[in-house]
């Protein structure tokens, strides 16, 4: 279907118009993250765990022992394919995207994630960088670029709602107690981070003669949130169509530029985990492939020798630094570029627009209210009970389960990223877009990394212990 | 001011482009006008709120803007 030039009257309607503020991707990332841990929970306190389900492959050391495993697992995997297509049929299909298509890509989906699982559990993994994320990464852009995938495919790798999912997992083995402890430290070097990214690229390319509204779009791309920052802001001052393609071009290049490229300087400079966390929180553009370049570097964590914190501290300070400190802000942004534009740079083609303080909260990214809930939950539960109570029992039976739902989210993510990456399909950005999005880029990771190291380097590298 | 004042009130009456035949904000729609964006990013987001593409002036659009071409979708 092209939307060049179409008469959208007369196009087929098998897909109606999106209103605004409907039951999106971000609720039933929401509504399904919350009622996985709402299921663990009860089954805990009935005396019996989601541990059963929740299954994760152990460590191997031989292919004859991976064997035996999954054979005396099998029937716990396929249980778990069940659920997980059960319940993200539903959300898929009340997004519109039709079962027929969604089914027999998720069965796919989840073989290849089951495999590359296994082969993170594998017990040389950390000496050949086999981290499950940049497998999964690489073996999808690998086969995404050199094979021609069926169009059915695509309905099964949803990128954001898996990783929406995850997140709001994760809110559930992140106390809120360590969120409000972080949170401004979080906000404040994010904030700084933002603003001089934004009016890096903004400023640098108004130089070069692109149009306001472009600079904005390719500013918000870098500095808020990727691509959802990208088209937020897009939709809110009114891009042009072509610009819109040009800046998600540049952040998918330089995101996954990042998820290889940040883990692998961090852990040449020996950085602790909580620092690292941080850094590719400030410096990474996408939330998924942030989350692929923290939990990489999580793996490295009491494998590669210097670098020291808690695994966990990667993923969590990156989740802060991301999540509460960049992507919470998207609607504020818009409604202040939404005013600036109607005000400035307005075109002559007669479109006019009302300033709308809605604008926050339609584009608030909804998931981080189920990844808060998440965490005040299992916060105020873990509460009642002692801290041996809490190793013994809640810890095996209630977190370790929710976090081996998490890492399934998040690998179905990190190998839909590689399969949807086709480069070739790419909107071809210009010399101009690259340099000033590119400046911006430079100025993001350089300022990242002394905020992080430097400025409130005794801060993370504490979190991390 | 007087400017911002009026952007603040905007022109309620005015039918806006959610409503209008130019505007197409389906997700098959904007994921095939913008490239990638599946990759990163989703047609079904939050933050995408209710945008979408206008054929008439080519551009990416909130679904509250409004102008003077505005021509009902047919039902």
């Amino acid at each position: 279907m092209s939307v060049n030039s179409a008469d959208l009257s007369k196009l087929p309607s098998q897909e109606q118009p999106r209103p605004s503020g409907f039951l999106n991707e971000d609720w039933w990332a929401v509504l399904i993250g919350l009622g996985l841990l709402a299921t663990a929970v009860i089954l805990f306190t009935q005396g019996s765990s989601l541990k059963w389900l929740a299954v994760a492959p152990p460590k191997w050391h031989t292919v004859s022992q991976l064997a035996t495993q999954f054979g005396n697992d099998a029937i716990r995997y396929l249980a778990l394919f069940v659920l997980w297509a059960g319940l993200l049929s539903i959300g898929a299909g009340s997004i519109g995207i039709p079962l027929a298509r969604f089914l027999p890509s998720f069965v796919i989906v989840f073989i290849i994630s089951a495999v590359i699982f296994m082969i993170g559990q594998w017990d040389q993994s950390d000496h050949y960088n086999l981290e499950p994320p940049l497998v999964a990464l690489a073996l999808g852009l690998i086969v995404a670029n050199t094979v021609r995938l069926p169009d059915w495919f695509s309905a099964g790798l949803r990128v954001e709602f898996y990783v929406k999912i995850g997140i709001v997992l994760l809110g559930a083995t992140l106390p809120i107690t360590l969120i409000v402890w972080a949170g401004p430290t979080a906000i404040l070097q994010a904030a700084i981070v933002s603003l001089a990214t934004f009016f890096t690229i903004f400023l640098v390319a108004r130089k070069l003669g692109l149009d306001p509204r472009f600079a904005a779009t390719l500013g918000a791309g870098g500095a808020v949130c990727g691509v959802s920052g990208a088209i937020a802001i897009a939709g809110a001052v009114g891009a042009k169509k072509e610009d819109a393609p040009v800046a998600i071009s540049l952040v998918i290049f330089w995101a996954i530029v990042f998820i290889f490229a940040l883990p692998l300087v961090a852990r040449g400079l020996q950085l602790p985990t909580g620092v690292a966390g941080a850094w590719i929180g400030t410096s990474e553009f996408a939330d998924a492939a942030g989350f692929a370049a923290a939990q990489s570097y999580a793996g490295y964590a009491g494998h590669v020798d210097g670098i020291t914190g808690h695994p966990e501290a990667a993923v969590n300070a990156y989740t802060l630094m991301k999540v509460i400190g960049r992507d919470v802000w998207i609607g504020i942004w818009a409604l202040v570029l939404s005013i600036v534009a109607s005000l400035y740079w307005n075109d002559n083609d007669g479109v006019r627009g009302r300033a709308d303080a809605g604008e926050i909260w339609r584009r608030f990214p909804k998931f981080v209210i189920g990844f808060l809930i998440a965490s005040v939950v299992t916060t105020l539960f873990a509460s009642g009970h002692a801290f041996a109570d809490y190793k013994k029992a809640i810890e095996p039976l209630l977190v370790i389960p929710v976090k081996n739902l998490r890492t399934w989210s998040f690998i179905f993510c990190f190998l839909s990223i590689g399969l949807t990456t086709r480069f070739a399909a790419l909107a071809n950005a210009t010399r101009r877009p690259f340099y000033a999005f590119t400046v911006g880029v430079v100025i993001n990771v350089i300022l990242g990394y002394v905020l992080s190291t430097q400025v409130f380097g005794d801060f993370w590298t504490r979190f991390g212990q | 001011m007087n400017a911002i004042v009026s952007l603040i009130r905007g022109r309620d009456a005015s039918p806006r482009c959610a409503t209008c035949a130019h505007f197409d904000n389906r997700r098959a729609a904007v994921e095939a006008a913008l490239p990638g964006l599946h990759s990163f990013g989703s047609a079904e987001s939050a933050v995408r709120s209710a945008d979408g593409v206008c054929s008439r002036t080519a551009r990416y659009l909130a679904a509250d803007r409004w102008c003077e071409e505005h021509r009902a979708r047919e039902a």
